[in-house]
């Protein structure tokens, strides 16, 4: 019997209704919305061309997420091999600077502390405390422990602590 | 030092902060915004509609070169030269063959790794001395690896652990797929000298939940596993079958089906009254002695997370951890060095671990040797400072050959440098666990 896995017209419905969450997701782990939107359209993108690939899943959306953090990886891993060459480059941050602005001082302080801890802390904090997911949630969308995850959390959020306390 | 407050006031600052920027934050360009169309019957899939994303992502490679990370202290710089799809230490050997005999025992010849993204997932047999693929090993359509893969001493026998997710319904208002109920089963194949492989067969009996890294005893007769709260009770308990279980140490014995269970509420030298989380299991020479590491939560006179390593005898007959187990190693106050991961060498005499220490300039990655019981280390291997990510491990049944896996790349340990292995890219991008390649 065929699966009941979600069709086309599903996956726009999800594109529809998930893309903003999930290019928020995407720019809260690399620090960079226009990046995130190119992580997050070539997620849908690739999806749709092997859609058959999800017939296994009910609900894409954790799927969708774990693939949105590794096209992020993906990115990250580029950037240090990009910043191994001199030039400069073109600042992109995940805030408008009018944005930016709506935010308070301290607010600005969290975000900027956030994305400067290494980059699989910053996801497991941003899906913890943005995306709302349990532990088991991001163990599976990480593909990793739940122990894994408690530590990686406990000490993500402790070395937040201390860089808010030393600024 | 950071107080449990602090650590609690953090949390809600940066849930506040995050909620904050995503509320202010515009919609994405919504004229990317389209409808796939529906496919054509027989014939193969095209994005039609999709040209414009398509386009979009087409120019991702020059929006990578032109992105950054928000905080202005970080060195920007930019090339429009094209990158390898998996980059690497410069001067890094790439799938050298092993040296000829020498003192200790010799490298494994095959190690088995994982193509997580495709449908079914695959194991796949790999030659050591050139990484070419020997054998496929596909899971069963629908399951997912979960536990992970491990070998025996012999090096020629896999196990591996799956979950299908077709057995439990999604839960749509707990916003993603409930763990609970989810049927982990065991399966086994074993590699001949040609790298070929035998049949893949299950073993032993089902277990509901997803399993945590799996650990195969020396001589294949036991798996063992780390089954946390989380890994047991999904999000609402939602699915039929489910069974809430504290956190525990479980050996099931592949001959009879038995499933020894020891709880790990509270061990040595973790404060009393405090739980700990177990993390790797891993088996001494003799088949019966598991070492199980094991973290607990930051306290105001402690280190930040602090971790130990207990012997667990497994020929007891289950319970407390405590009661049937002895700590082996722990983690000193003031460690120079975090310990992540930590596995047991099969003559019991060391730890392999893997272990970040935070200095001026930002993480240092290394996997440590510490000797027992003198808690002397040295460091076996330092990932490049541009790695910037945690790197894991598993060794072979020996505990002497170690593989690395440090951001994209995976390799074993020669001169402190590593001779890189190829292994598909979805198994170290999404699951920088340990289990995803073993020898």
């Amino acid at each position: 019997m065929k699966p009941s896995g979600f069709s086309a017209e599903s996956l726009a419905e999800v594109f529809r209704c998930r893309r903003s969450e999930l290019v928020r997701l995407g720019a809260f782990i690399l620090g960079d919305r226009s990046a995130a939107e190119d992580v997050v359209q070539d997620v849908f993108l690739r999806v749709h061309q092997r859609g058959d690939r999800l017939a296994d899943l009910d609900d894409p959306l954790p799927y969708l997420r774990g693939a949105v953090v590794n096209g992020c990886r993906s990115v990250l891993r580029r950037r240090r091999l990009i910043r191994r060459h001199a030039g400069k480059d073109q600042p992109c941050p995940p805030l408008s600077a009018e944005e930016a602005m709506l935010l308070s001082e301290d607010r600005r302080q969290v975000l900027a502390a956030l994305a400067r801890l290494p980059a699989r802390r910053r996801e497991v904090l941003v899906l913890r405390y943005y995306a709302g997911l349990s532990e088991a949630e991001i163990a599976v969308t990480l593909g990793i422990s739940t122990g894994t995850v408690k530590s990686t959390a406990a000490r993500g959020l402790a070395a937040l602590a201390r860089a808010l306390k030393e600024s | 030092m950071i107080t449990q407050d602090e650590l609690a006031r953090t949390a809600e600052r940066l849930r506040d902060a995050l909620s904050a920027a995503a509320d202010v934050m515009g919609e994405p360009d919504a004229a990317a915004v389209s409808t796939p169309v529906p496919q054509r019957p027989g014939r193969p899939r095209r994005a039609r509609a999709w040209l414009i994303p398509l386009a979009a992502a087409a120019c991702v490679v020059a929006v990578i070169a032109a992105s950054v990370l928000l905080t202005a202290n970080l060195a920007r710089t930019s090339s429009p030269a094209s990158q390898p799809a998996h980059p690497r230490s410069p001067g890094s050997p790439v799938c050298q063959p092993p040296p000829a005999a020498g003192p200790g025992t010799a490298l494994p010849r095959f190690y088995v790794t994982t193509d997580v993204a495709a449908r079914p997932i695959q194991l796949q047999v790999r030659r050591t001395s050139d990484c070419a693929i020997t054998a496929v090993v596909p899971l069963p359509a629908g399951w997912l690896l979960t536990g992970g893969i491990s070998a025996t001493a012999s090096d020629r026998t896999f196990f591996a652990a799956a979950f299908s997710a077709r057995r439990c319904p999604v839960q749509a208002g707990a916003g993603g797929i409930s763990s609970a109920a989810h049927e982990t089963r065991f399966f086994r194949f074993a590699v001949n000298d040609q790298g070929r492989a035998g049949r893949l067969t299950v073993v032993g009996p089902p277990v509901s939940g997803i399993v945590g890294p799996i650990a195969a005893s020396p001589d294949g007769s036991r798996i063992a596993f780390n089954a946390a709260n989380g890994n047991f009770v999904g999000p609402g308990n939602a699915c039929a079958g489910g069974e809430a279980e504290g956190a525990a140490i479980r050996v099931i014995d592949l001959a009879t089906g038995k499933i020894r269970t020891w709880q790990t509420p509270e061990m040595p030298p973790a404060p009393a009254g405090t739980s700990v989380t177990p993390h790797e299991v891993s088996w001494m020479a003799d088949g019966r002695t598991l070492a199980v590491s094991y973290v607990w939560p930051p306290s105001p006179s402690g280190p930040q997370l602090s971790m130990a390593v207990a012997a667990l005898d497994t020929t007891s007959a289950g319970g407390s951890l405590q009661a049937h187990s002895h700590v082996l190693w722990s983690q000193p106050q003031k460690y120079v060095f975090s310990v992540q991961e930590a596995l047991i060498s099969p003559d019991g005499k060391s730890l392999t671990a893997a272990a970040t220490q935070q200095t001026a300039h930002g993480y240092r990655n290394a996997l440590l040797r510490i000797a027992l019981p003198s808690g002397r280390y040295h460091v076996l291997y330092e990932s490049p400072a541009e790695t910037n990510s945690t790197s894991t491990f598993t060794q072979d049944g020996s505990g002497q050959h170690v593989i690395v896996v440090s951001g994209s790349q995976a390799g074993w340990i020669r001169a402190g440098k590593l001779v890189l292995l190829r292994a598909p890219g979805s198994a170290l991008e999404s699951f920088p666990a340990i289990t995803t390649i073993a020898w």
